[in-house]
C-alpha cells in the first residue's frame, strides 16, 4: 500500500514545515479556508467513514456533528496522551510528522468552529513536546495559525498541555478534567464532552492518528479514503507490533489487514522460530486471542467478532514460552497502579485481583481463587464511570478463560507450568 | 408531565426530575452513598444502580434525568420511563458494591461514633453478606484531626467525596482533597492547612460512614441513646434549623435540619458548638435581692412581693417612671409580654428599648449563599416587632427610676455606656441566667433561662417566624422566662397574664400584632412562616 500517514518519516527533517509543505502539506488547510464551510468539512469527514483511532472507533465526523449550536466557546482537543501498553503509533507521528497532526487539528477546529485547540501530550513525551512547540511556531510564522488566518477571518490558537503521568488521563473525560487543572478523574456521562466538555463548553476530543487522516480526506476525497480498508472501517491504519517478533515496529497498512500477515510478514514472525502462543490485538486492555483465534482481519468489526477489540491496534505477540499467569499478573499490576480510585469497584476490585494473582504466582494460590477472580471481574465490569474497569478486567477474564490450565497448575503445584516445560525442553535439547 | 413506573407503581413527575431523588421522595429506598441532594452528582459509589427498561446494564440512578418521550416511543404506550429498583440484578449489584466497600473497612463499629446511623451498617444488614472473601492484608492509615471540628478515620472511608465536594461547592474553599491515586486514595487537607472553615462540621454530618467524625461528639455517647429534638439555632440572626441530640438532659450534639428557605442542609460551627457557652456558666437557681455588697437568695413569692412593694407606691404605679428593656435574645413571646406590661402601664415610647444594641459587621457569605450574620442575637427582628420599636439599644433618655431588663443571652456584652444608663435607675431588675455584669448592678435578679431551654417563636433577620423548642429542662428553681415576665406583670397589677402555655401567647400574637396576623403555632410549624411583609433590602446572593 502507498504510505499515507507515514509517507514522510524516512525523509530527513520530516518534522520541519518545509519538508511537510514540499510534500503537499497544508494544501488541505488552504483549501478548507478558501472554499469550504465548517459544515462541508464535517460532512466530508462523516462521509469518509473515518473512525476514531484512539480505541473506541467512534465515527469522527458524527462526533463533530454533535457539537450543539450554542453561544459558548468550542474547543478541539487532540489526545496525544498515548499510554496504552503496546501502543506507540502516535509517538511516531508526533516525532516524525507533527505538522500532519497540526493540519488535522486546524481543519477539525474549523469544522467545529473552535477558536482554541489543545494538544494534551503525554508528559513522558518530552522531546516530542519540544518539536511540537517548534512546529506550532513554524505554522504561525507562515501565517497558517493565529489571527485572521490567510485573510479568511478565522482565528485559531493551539495550546500545548503536558500530562503528569497518569494513564487514566488518556480517557477523554479524565483528560478534560486534567486539562482544567483538576485531578484527572473521568466524568460521568451524560453530559458528553461534545455538549459539555472543557470548562463546560462543547469539546471534541480526537486521537492524533484520527486527526492525521483528516487533511488527506480533504485533499484526496472520500472515495479515495473509502477505497482503502474495509467497508465499515475505512482508511489507513498504523499497527504497532511488539513482543516476541523478529521485527517489531509501527506498520502502516489498510484497515482490515490480516493479523497473521502483520505478524508473520511485516513483523517477521516469531523470534527464535518459536511457536506463537497468544496475541493481544489492540493494547493491553483488549482480551487476548489464542493461536487458534488469530486468523482474523484487523478492523473494528472483525476483531470484535472474534471477541476482542481493535482498540489502539497495539499488537503484543507472545510466544510459547510465555507464562500467562505471570503475564496476567504483570498487566494487573499496571491496572492496579493506574486506577484513578474514583469508583468503588475499580478502586477496590482491581488491586484485589492483583493481590490474588500475586499470591498465585508466589505459590500461595488457593483453589477457590480462580472463581473468585472471575467473580471480582463481574463486580467491576460495566459498573464504573469510565471504561477503565472493563479494561482492567479484560486481561484477567480472557487469560483465565483461555489459559485456565496454567492457572490451575500454578495453584496445584505452586509453580509455573511454563517454566517446567521450558526446563524439560532444555533438557531434551 | 412524564409518567413513570417504579416497581409496578405509577408516578407522575416533573420534567427533568432526577430519578434517585424522585424515588426517595416517594418512599422508595434506593441505597446510595455519594449522592447528596445538596451537592453535585459524583456517581462514584455505584450503590444506587437501578434497572431501566431500554437502557443497557444497570444505571446509576443519581445521574438519570426523567424526560418526556414522544408518543410513539412511550413504553407500554404510556410510560416515559420504567424502572426496577429491586430486580435480582440490582440486588446483586448492591451486594457486590458492599463487599468491595468493606474489603478494607476495619469493621470497628463497637468504637465508631457513626454506629447506629451508619449507611454501611444499614445497607450491609439489608444487602450485604455476613462473611468476607477477602483474605489479604487490609489497607491501614492512621486517624488524624483535620481541623478543630473534624477527625478523619481513613480506614472507614469509602471515598464518596461528599466532604471534598462540600468544601468546593458550598464553602467555596477547597480545603479537602483526595490525596494519592487509586487504592492509596485518601481524604486529606490541602497543603497541610487545617480544615478550619466555619462550615467544617458539616463534613462530618454528611459523611455517610464513620470516617469524618465530629471532634465535639467524639466518643461522647452512642447515638441510640440520643433523643432528638427540633429547634432553631440562636447564635446569630439567621436562625438555622436544628436537630439537637440530647441524653441525660444534656445536649450531646447539634446537627442542621433541612430548611430550604433558611439554611438548606447546613449550619456553621459557631452554632454547632455554641451550646457550650452554658457549660461554665454558674446558673442562678433562685431570685436574688441585693443586700449590702452581695445578694440574698429569696423565694419567688418573696421576690415578687418585694418588687410590688418597691414599685407600686400607694397602690399606684408612677407612669413614665418605669423603663422596660426587652431582649434580642428573648423569644417573641417574652418580648410580647413585656410590651403588654409597657402598654398596661401606658409607658411612652422612650421608656421601651431593646438590649443589646445593633451589632456591626459584615455577614460571612459562602459560595452556596449560606451566610453567617454579624448580629449574634437570634431575634432582634421579632423583639423589635413585639416591642413596637424601630431601633435597638438603650435610649440615653432612659432615666426611669425603675428599670426592668431582660438579659436573654449568656454572652458578656455590657459596655460602659450601658453601665452608666443602668446605674442611673433607682431600682433595677435584671432577669438573667447567670450573675452577669448587668445583673451585678441590679437590686433584684430573677433567674432566667439559657436559650436551649426556651420555648416560643423567633423572627429571623429575613422576617421568617420560626419555632423554638426547649430541648433540655430548666435547672431546678428556674422558670421559663415568659412565666417570670407574666408574674412580673401581675406583680405590677396588670391583668390578663394567665396563659396555659407559651403556645397561647404565640396564638395571641397572631391576632394582635399587625404583621404577625395568622402566624399561629400551627402555621409556624416545624419549618417556620414568613411574615406578611415585603422583603426589604435583602441582599441577594448569587450561587
Amino acid at each position: 500500500m502507498e504510505k499515507i500517514l507515514t509517507k514522510n518519516i524516512e525523509t530527513e527533517n520530516s518534522h520541519r514545515i518545509g519538508v511537510y509543505m514540499e510534500s503537499g502539506g497544508y494544501e488541505a488547510w488552504k483549501k478548507v479556508l478558501k472554499e469550504m464551510s465548517p459544515e462541508e468539512v464535517t460532512d466530508i469527514v462523516k462521509e469518509s467513514g473515518l473512525r476514531g483511532r484512539g480505541g473506541a472507533g467512534f465515527p469522527a465526523g458524527l462526533k463533530w456533528s454533535f457539537v450543539p449550536k450554542v453561544d459558548k466557546p468550542k474547543y478541539l482537543v487532540c489526545n496525544a496522551d498515548e499510554s496504552e501498553p503496546g501502543t506507540f503509533k502516535d509517538r511516531l507521528l508526533l516525532e516524525k510528522d507533527p505538522h500532519m497532526m497540526l493540519e488535522g487539528i486546524v481543519i477539525a477546529s474549523y469544522a467545529i468552529k473552535a477558536n482554541t485547540a489543545f494538544v494534551y501530550i503525554r508528559g513522558e513525551f518530552a522531546n516530542q513536546t519540544v518539536l511540537l512547540h517548534e512546529a506550532i511556531q513554524e505554522m504561525k510564522d507562515k501565517g497558517l495559525l493565529g489571527k485572521n488566518i490567510l485573510s479568511s477571518g478565522y482565528d485559531l490558537e493551539i495550546l500545548v498541555t503536558r500530562g503528569a503521568g497518569a494513564y487514566i488521563c488518556g480517557e477523554e473525560t479524565a483528560l478534560l478534567t486534567s486539562l482544567e487543572g483538576k485531578r484527572g478523574y473521568p466524568k460521568i456521562k451524560p453530559p458528553f464532552p461534545a455538549v459539555e466538555g472543557y470548562l463546560r463548553s462543547p469539546t471534541i476530543v480526537n486521537n492524533v492518528e484520527t486527526l492525521c487522516c483528516v487533511p488527506h480526506i480533504i485533499s484526496k476525497g472520500t472515495d479515495w479514503f473509502k477505497s482503502i480498508g474495509t467497508e465499515k472501517s475505512s482508511g489507513p491504519k498504523l499497527y504497532c507490533v511488539s513482543g516476541h517478533v523478529r521485527n517489531p515496529g509501527v506498520f502502516e497498512l489498510p484497515m482490515g489487514v490480516p493479523l497473521k500477515e502483520l505478524i508473520f510478514d511485516h513483523a517477521g514472525g516469531i523470534l527464535h522460530n518459536r511457536k506463537l502462543k497468544a496475541v493481544i490485538p489492540g493494547g493491553s486492555s483488549t482480551p487476548v486471542l489464542t493461536e487458534s483465534e488469530i486468523d482474523i482481519n484487523m478492523d473494528f468489526d472483525s476483531v470484535a467478532a472474534a471477541g476482542s477489540m481493535l482498540g489502539s491496534a497495539g499488537i503484543i505477540v507472545m510466544d510459547e514460552y510465555t507464562d500467562m499467569v505471570d503475564a496476567c499478573y504483570n498487566l494487573s499490576k499496571f491496572y492496579a497502579h493506574e486506577t484513578c480510585g474514583q469508583c468503588t469497584p475499580c478502586r477496590e476490585g482491581v488491586p484485589w485481583m492483583k493481590t490474588i494473582l500475586g499470591r498465585i504466582t508466589n505459590g500461595k494460590g488457593r483453589r477457590r481463587d480462580i472463581d473468585l477472580l472471575l467473580d471480582i471481574c463481574k463486580s467491576i465490569e460495566k459498573r464504573t464511570i469510565c471504561p477503565f474497569g472493563d479494561a482492567a478486567v479484560a486481561p484477567v477474564k480472557s487469560y483465565i478463560e483461555k489459559f485456565r490450565e496454567e492457572f490451575d497448575y500454578y495453584i496445584e503445584y505452586k509453580k509455573s507450568m511454563i517454566q517446567e516445560n521450558v526446563k524439560s525442553l532444555n533438557a531434551v535439547n | 408531565m412524564p409518567l413513570i413506573k417504579i416497581n409496578d407503581r405509577e408516578y407522575e413527575v416533573k420534567p427533568g426530575a432526577q430519578l434517585l431523588q424522585t424515588a426517595l421522595d416517594n418512599g422508595i429506598e434506593v441505597p446510595h452513598y455519594c449522592y447528596h441532594p445538596g451537592l453535585s452528582i459524583a456517581g462514584n459509589c455505584r450503590m444506587c444502580c437501578v434497572e431501566i427498561e431500554g437502557m443497557p446494564g444497570l444505571q446509576i440512578s443519581c445521574n438519570v434525568k426523567i424526560g418526556e418521550l414522544p408518543e410513539e416511543r412511550k413504553i407500554d404506550g404510556k410510560y416515559d420511563m420504567v424502572i426496577n429498583t429491586e430486580s435480582e440484578e440490582v440486588k446483586d449489584s448492591r451486594s457486590r458494591v458492599l463487599e468491595l466497600l468493606l474489603l478494607n473497612h476495619p469493621i470497628d463499629c463497637p468504637v465508631c461514633d457513626q454506629a447506629g446511623e451508619c449507611l454501611l451498617q444499614d445497607y450491609s444488614f439489608e444487602h450485604g453478606s455476613a462473611h468476607s472473601r477477602f483474605t489479604e492484608e487490609k489497607r491501614v492509615n492512621p486517624k488524624k484531626q483535620l481541623g478543630p471540628e473534624v477527625w478523619i478515620y481513613p480506614n472507614r472511608c469509602i471515598l464518596c467525596s461528599r466532604c471534598v465536594r462540600f468544601c468546593e461547592e458550598i464553602v467555596g474553599d477547597p480545603q479537602l482533597m483526595v490525596r494519592n491515586r487509586g487504592y492509596s486514595s485518601i481524604i486529606d487537607v490541602r497543603d497541610n492547612q487545617p480544615l478550619d472553615n466555619k462550615l467544617s462540621g458539616n463534613t462530618a454530618d454528611i459523611c455517610p460512614v464513620g470516617s469524618l467524625v465530629s471532634n465535639d461528639f467524639l466518643h461522647k455517647t452512642r447515638v441510640w441513646n440520643l433523643e432528638e429534638e427540633d429547634t432553631i439555632c440562636m447564635d446569630c440572626s439567621v436562625g438555622c434549623n436544628l436537630i439537637v441530640g440530647v441524653s441525660k438532659d444534656k445536649i450531646q450534639r447539634i446537627k442542621p435540619r433541612l430548611n430550604k428557605e433558611v439554611n438548606d442542609y447546613w449550619m456553621c460551627d459557631d452554632g454547632r458548638i455554641g451550646y457550650h457557652a452554658a457549660d461554665e456558666l454558674e446558673r442562678l437557681q433562685s431570685p436574688l435581692i441585693k443586700e449590702g455588697d452581695g445578694f440574698r437568695p429569696v423565694s419567688w413569692t418573696e421576690v415578687f412581693d418585694f418588687i410590688a412593694d418597691k414599685t407600686v407606691a400607694n397602690g399606684k404605679l408612677p407612669p413614665g417612671k418605669i423603663g422596660i428593656i426587652g431582649s434580642a435574645y428573648g423569644t417573641n413571646e417574652e418580648n410580647y409580654l413585656l410590651k403588654k406590661i409597657a402598654d398596661g402601664l401606658a409607658l411612652p415610647e422612650g421608656n421601651r428599648s431593646l438590649y443589646p444594641g445593633e451589632m456591626e459587621g459584615d455577614p460571612i457569605i459562602f459560595k452556596s449563599g449560606f451566610r453567617i450574620s454579624p448580629d449574634k442575637t437570634p431575634n432582634r427582628q421579632g423583639a423589635l416587632d413585639m416591642l413596637g420599636l424601630k431601633n435597638s439599644g438603650l435610649a440615653d433618655s432612659l432615666d426611669s427610676k425603675i428599670v426592668y431588663l431582660l438579659q436573654g443571652g449568656v454572652h458578656d456584652l455590657m459596655t460602659e455606656s450601658v453601665s452608666e444608663i443602668l446605674k442611673k435607675s433607682e431600682f433595677l431588675i435584671v432577669q438573667s441566667a447567670y450573675l452577669s455584669d448587668e445583673a451585678k448592678l441590679a437590686d433584684v435578679v430573677l433567674p432566667g433561662t439559657f436559650h436551649y431551654e426556651k420555648n416560643g417563636t423567633m423572627t429571623n433577620d429575613r422576617n421568617r417566624v420560626q419555632r423554638v423548642r426547649g430541648v433540655v429542662q430548666t435547672p431546678i428553681g428556674v422558670k421559663e422566662d415568659w412565666e417570670v415576665i407574666a408574674e412580673f406583670g401581675e406583680a405590677l397589677g396588670i391583668k390578663n397574664f394567665s396563659y396555659e402555655s407559651v403556645d397561647d401567647i404565640t396564638d395571641e400574637i397572631a391576632v394582635s400584632v399587625n404583621e404577625y396576623e395568622g402566624i399561629t403555632v400551627e402555621k409556624v410549624g416545624s419549618l417556620g412562616s414568613d411574615l406578611n411583609r415585603e422583603k426589604e433590602s435583602v441582599q441577594e446572593i448569587a450561587p
